[in-house]
């Protein structure tokens, strides 16, 4: 039987109340002045190779800030590994990239 | 543009809208009721059933322009009027249905619209209502449950 | 969305008054249309919605015993209303799409859409339905011209389908479990003049009838009748969720099942 008291009783939640009265404050739901919307373009297809990205059309359609690429990100991201092991051979574990955007 | 007006949780709101606007559009940015969420916005999800004259419906698939003259509910009108938790919305909290919070609106007026037609539900009734409704955390057994515990009937804990 | 004007007209006569302009369309119950704009598959210049006109919603018997169900009635009311008259109907009704689908899709709304994966297609043509539009009387036989085609012209609006109730009937599905849409559906129903049988999802050409199975059927109403009777797969959908000889398949499959359940 679950306990109602002391160690080991469930607890209330105390969030839930403005989920439940739908007072929530969720990333969809802030709408600041000026602020401005982003899109992520994101693979078409389910395995692929991206061999380009072709910014103009996008750049040209109006009420466009500014179109991001990987280029504007050189330099960025990569999840450091806190504790990189290695393999029977001794040699350095392999990091997989983690770009910020996909790169072509 | 055209004017739409409707009674939103019991008083009367317009604001003009084009043609496109849909329901949940004119809920969320013309009057800032946030409280019912776009999750798919392919009428899926269920994240934005509101009432529309009693009747469940999903508000990012009607226009704006169909409930002119029409009784909306929405999650923040279902509280009890002096702003404590109603029943449903305290069985999800008192058996655990929800987690982010976010698919929740939509389960709670789902839940409503099924107690107001059958009060006493199977839970195998419960569990077929909430066929339009996606939730991505918790599962559904906890939402199962507080919608049971909501209509008088016992819980099994078992399950805990 | 592209952007569009909407009308929302009282009365039938207004609906067909409004929808005068070149891209103008009508809006059922919005169920597949808003997610098409939403695609920018269809783009007019503005909508007639049919919502409020209360002349095309509700069920009704007429004199000789049909049930009528005007055009803009959604599938909730026809789930709770047929029951008690043409329970197969009323069922499949209950499981189209999701509760608040349910409460917005329209039958007529259905049949001018005539998704060749639909379910009321298959009621409707297995019954042998009239459509009645706001011009002309249609029998279910003229009526389905293909996939997401039908006999209806420009600015014609489906305003009731009357069913001959059949003396047994029932639906079986196979839904997709993702659209809840039929991947096979096979409505069979008998009435005192013979066994008619519609299949929907199958089809690349939209509903059809399954002519071998009616006949035997049509001589004795049990599923061994059509045991070894296989449904042809040329012309059938192959997608993703099935070739078309697994749909093939199935329709042998459902149609025994709803001969069982409606014999029984």
């Amino acid at each position: 039987m679950p306990k109602d008291h002391g160690i080991g009783a469930s607890s209330k939640r105390r969030e839930d109340i403005r989920f439940l009265t739908g007072t929530g404050n969720y990333t969809d739901d802030i709408n600041l002045r000026g602020q401005a919307h982003v899109v992520f373009v994101r693979s078409q297809v389910a395995h692929g190779r991206l061999n380009k990205v072709d910014t103009r059309d996008a750049e040209k359609m109006p009420g466009v800030i500014r179109v991001f690429t990987a280029k504007d990100f050189e330099g960025v991201g990569g999840i450091p590994c806190g504790w990189q092991i290695t393999d029977r051979a001794g040699k350095p574990m392999l990091e997989p990239k983690h770009p910020v955007l996909a790169e072509g | 543009m055209t004017k739409v007006t409707m009674i939103v949780n019991g008083k009367s709101v317009s604001a003009e809208t084009e043609g496109r606007t849909l329901l949940v559009q004119y809920l969320r940015e013309g009057l800032g009721l946030t409280g019912t969420h776009v999750g798919c916005d392919t009428s899926q999800c269920g994240a934005c059933v509101v009432h529309v004259n009693g009747e469940a419906v999903k508000s990012c698939t009607m226009f704006a322009a169909e409930a002119e003259g029409a009784e909306v509910t929405t999650i923040e009108g279902m509280a009890n009027p002096d702003g404590s938790l109603s029943v449903i919305q305290q069985a999800f909290q008192d058996h655990h249905g929800l987690q982010c919070g976010f698919c929740t609106p939509g389960m709670v007026m789902s839940a409503a619209a099924l107690l107001k037609d059958n009060p006493r539900p199977t839970e195998a009734e419960v569990r077929a209502y909430l066929e339009g409704n996606i939730c991505r955390c918790t599962g559904y057994h906890n939402i199962v449950k507080a919608i049971m515990a909501a209509s008088g009937q016992d819980v099994a804990i078992a399950a805990e | 969305m592209y952007a569009f004007e909407i009308e929302r007209p009282k009365s039938l006569a207004d609906a067909v008054a409004a929808i005068g302009a070149e891209e103008a369309q009508f809006l059922g119950g919005g169920q597949t249309l808003i997610p098409t704009l939403k695609q920018r598959l269809a783009a007019p210049s503005k909508l007639v919605s049919l919502s409020g006109i209360a002349e095309l919603k509700g069920l009704r018997m007429d004199d000789a015993g049909r049930v009528c169900i005007g055009g803009g009635t959604t599938h909730a009311t026809v789930a709770r209303e047929a029951a008690a008259h043409y329970p197969a109907l009323a069922a499949l009704a209950a499981h189209i799409g999701d509760p608040a689908v349910r409460n917005r899709g329209t039958i007529g709304g259905s049949l001018a859409n005539n998704d060749p994966s639909a379910c009321y297609p298959a009621a409707v043509l297995a019954s042998n339905a009239t459509i009645v539009t706001s011009n002309r009387e249609i029998a279910a036989d003229d009526y389905f011209e293909g996939m997401f085609t039908t006999a209806l012209e420009d600015g014609e609006i489906v305003t009731e389908v009357r069913f001959p109730i059949p003396q047994a009937a029932n639906y079986q599905k196979f839904a997709q479990p993702a659209s809840r849409f039929a991947l096979v559906g096979v409505f069979v129903a008998k009435y005192a003049d013979g066994v008619r049988v519609a299949i929907t999802g199958a089809s690349e050409q939209g509903v059809f009838r399954w002519s071998e199975a009616e006949a035997a059927l049509s001589k004795s109403f049990d599923a061994a009748a059509i045991k070894g009777l296989a449904a042809d797969a040329d012309g059938l959908i192959g997608d993703m969720h099935g070739t078309p000889a697994y749909r093939a398949h199935l329709i042998g499959v459902l149609t025994g099942r709803a001969v069982t359940a409606a014999a029984g």
